[in-house]
């Protein structure tokens, strides 16, 4: 009998290590992907937080006009070649027409596979977008299959990720709401998308030092982000993001909650270009300091662009200098 | 009979280094300005001489300092300052208090450029120049000296001029290959340097100032307001008077001194620590591949601050 056709299903067997790039949605899928793995007995190898050298190679393979996240992403890969048997480079693109997210990461494996393509290495995927008619969960089902598990232990692998990874988030969101509600505390809002509000190089950098003014920092992805998505559709009907539907719904539902917004972003970004305009012609009554990083080393500017922005809000909320 | 308090402020920018000692009414007794040429400790340095030979010492004692500019952190550190802040504020700080009824700071420096906003006596709301240096300092400096005459002269000149010629504002490439251009057609050089005031006046509020109100009354503070050609092109621009104080370049220094006042944290403060050894080392960390460059400042050999 013949078994060729088998080998299609199988198409990953054989990896017994899977390398997973510590960029992009690693920071917001990258818990799940972990417990997904670990449950199929598959071992992990997480790249680095970004460190310069990453970061270097990744401009290095990167043609010049692609975003940041983009060439620290390249660097991740690059960083994991001959430390696993394969890189998982997903392709999850959206969920629905206006629920999508940002065109690369529709190319992403295809990026990687071509730029990658001469130095031999295996990339493992996954796809999905608005388009497929089935629920993300087949997808998940399927590649536990290609990597030679049967669908029984690929379901339940399934189902054991989505659970930690979940209750995992609930405790961040449960975290920051007791942080939201209470009336204490400066507290600001980092706008941006979780790779960049979490990546080391920018977010970081940014966390830290607004620590350091003591103030409390809250982000978008540990809001309720289907409530936040929710709220978007009543404010704007086209915006086809769901991370800039959820940065837009979270500002709204937290309004009243913070003493301010950071709204952050990577240069360049197109999905920023357009939302953060938006954002920052509509949302009113609220301060909204926009910090565009670029792959620059100097953080002078950017601490004196923090430090006077806390200044500003404190003066004016306690009625002049000196008081 | 004890001494009356004063406190000192310094305003250390990429440019320039400025200080000013104030009293306990704000008035200013001592004040300089001088270039920092790359060099912050060595120009704080001779600051803190020149500032030294105006202060009475039998009648004030400092108590208080305050540090401001680009390289706050590292003079801070040197002399032991109680506040080290950003220069938003402290500009804001300054001005607010020689001038209560403002509502638009400008301010155009060596390298950048900034306009704050201020409501009810307080900031609120500021913009920098990020990315790009067209229309400071250092631009005007560059392009007169291709033109053959001292930035200082500039102002004077701009003022003869009847019709000053157009030059593209938008980016400082342009406005320099359009001056060029201007120049080989023809046109004369008070028209050139008039025009060149007004393309720093229109780049300034179409970049820094984009989208950002501006209210009446204007101060405008920065090495580039000592220009009266680039004044004239804002009140024409804008149609409302602006207002240069002479103190205009001190306000950094001035505002920080306020704000050590203010802090009500008093520390000793001696002149002499200019005369100590202050020597500056840049370390690059191997720790890790990142290798952050780590700047240890010590005093007579001792480390202070990293």
């Amino acid at each position: 009998m013949n078994l060729d056709f088998m080998k299609e299903f199988h198409e990953y067997a054989g990896v017994k290590t899977i390398g997973i790039p510590r960029a992009l949605h690693y920071y917001r899928y990258g818990r799940m992907w972990l417990e997904f793995f670990k449950a199929l007995g598959i071992e992990c190898v997480v790249s680095e937080p970004t460190t310069k050298d990453i970061l270097s190679s990744g401009i290095n393979r990167s043609i010049d006009e692609a975003c940041y996240s983009l060439k620290v992403y390249l660097g991740h890969v690059d960083s994991l070649i001959g430390k696993c048997d394969a890189v998982f480079v997903p392709r999850i693109a959206g969920f629905k027409l206006r629920e999508k997210f940002c065109t690369r990461f529709e190319s992403l494996y295809d990026v990687v596979s071509t730029i990658f393509a001469d130095r031999g290495i295996k990339v493992v995927t996954l796809s999905h977008d608005w388009r497929s008619e089935h629920d993300i969960e087949d997808d998940y089902v399927e590649l536990g299959i290609k990597l030679g598990k049967s669908k029984k232990e690929a379901k339940k692998a399934y189902s054991q990720a989505m659970k930690a990874a979940q209750q995992a988030s609930q405790a961040e969101a449960k975290e920051q709401r007791r942080l939201a509600v209470s009336d204490d505390g400066f507290k600001l809002l980092i706008a941006a998308h979780p790779y960049i509000a979490h990546g080391p190089y920018i977010g970081g950098q940014v966390e830290s030092y607004l620590n350091n003014l003591g103030c409390k920092v809250l982000f978008v992805d540990r809001a309720n982000t289907r409530a936040a998505v929710k709220r978007s559709q009543a404010i704007v009907h086209t915006l086809p993001w769901i991370e800039s539907r959820e940065i837009l719904g979270t500002i709204d539902l937290y309004k009243n909650k913070l003493d301010g917004i950071i709204l952050m972003s990577a240069y360049p970004c197109c999905t920023d270009s357009m939302a953060n305009e938006y954002i920052l012609r509509t949302v009113k009554d609220i301060p909204i300091l926009q910090v565009t990083m670029d792959v620059q080393d100097g953080t002078a500017g950017l601490e004196t662009r923090l430090e006077s922005f806390v200044d500003i809000i404190k003066f004016r909320e306690s009625g002049g200098y000196g008081n | 009979m004890s001494k009356a308090k004063a406190y000192i402020g310094i305003d250390i920018g990429s440019i320039s280094t400025k200080g000013v000692i104030i009293d306990e009414s704000k008035n200013i007794i001592a004040s300089s300005y001088l270039w920092t040429e790359g060099n912050p400790v060595g120009a704080v340095r001779n600051l803190l001489g020149v500032l030294k030979e105006q202060f009475d010492d039998e009648k004030y004692e400092i108590v208080s300092s305050g540090t401001t500019g680009s390289a706050r952190r590292l003079i801070g550190a040197m002399i032991g300052a109680g506040v080290v802040k950003n220069e938003i504020t402290a500009h804001a700080v300054g001005t607010t208090t020689i001038h209560p009824d403002v509502r638009t700071i400008f301010e155009i420096g060596g390298q950048d450029s900034k306009i704050i906003l201020v409501e009810n006596g307080i900031a609120v709301d500021y913009a920098m120049n990020t990315l790009c240096a067209a229309g400071t300092g250092a631009f005007l400096s560059s392009q007169a000296h291709r033109l053959g005459v001292e930035v200082e002269e500039f102002g004077e000149i701009a003022l003869k001029s009847k019709h000053p010629t157009p030059i593209a504002a938008r980016c400082t490439v342009f406005a320099e290959s359009d001056l060029v251009h201007k120049i080989q057609m023809g046109h004369s050089r008070e028209d050139i340097i008039a025009g060149l005031c007004r393309a720093v006046a229109s780049n300034y509020l179409n970049n820094v100032a984009k989208g950002k109100k501006i209210i009446s009354p204007i101060v405008f503070q920065g090495g580039v307001s000592k220009n009266q050609g680039v004044v004239k092109a804002f009140s024409d621009e804008l149609g409302v008077p602006i207002t240069v104080d002479e103190n205009g370049h001190l306000m950094g220094a001035f505002g920080s001194a306020i704000l050590a006042m203010e802090s009500r944290k008093e520390a000793p403060f001696s002149f002499d620590v200019g005369e100590m050894d202050f020597v500056t080392k840049e370390v690059t960390c191997g720790k890790c591949s990142n290798h952050c460059e780590i700047i240890c400042v010590s005093r007579d050999g001792v480390l202070i601050d990293s």
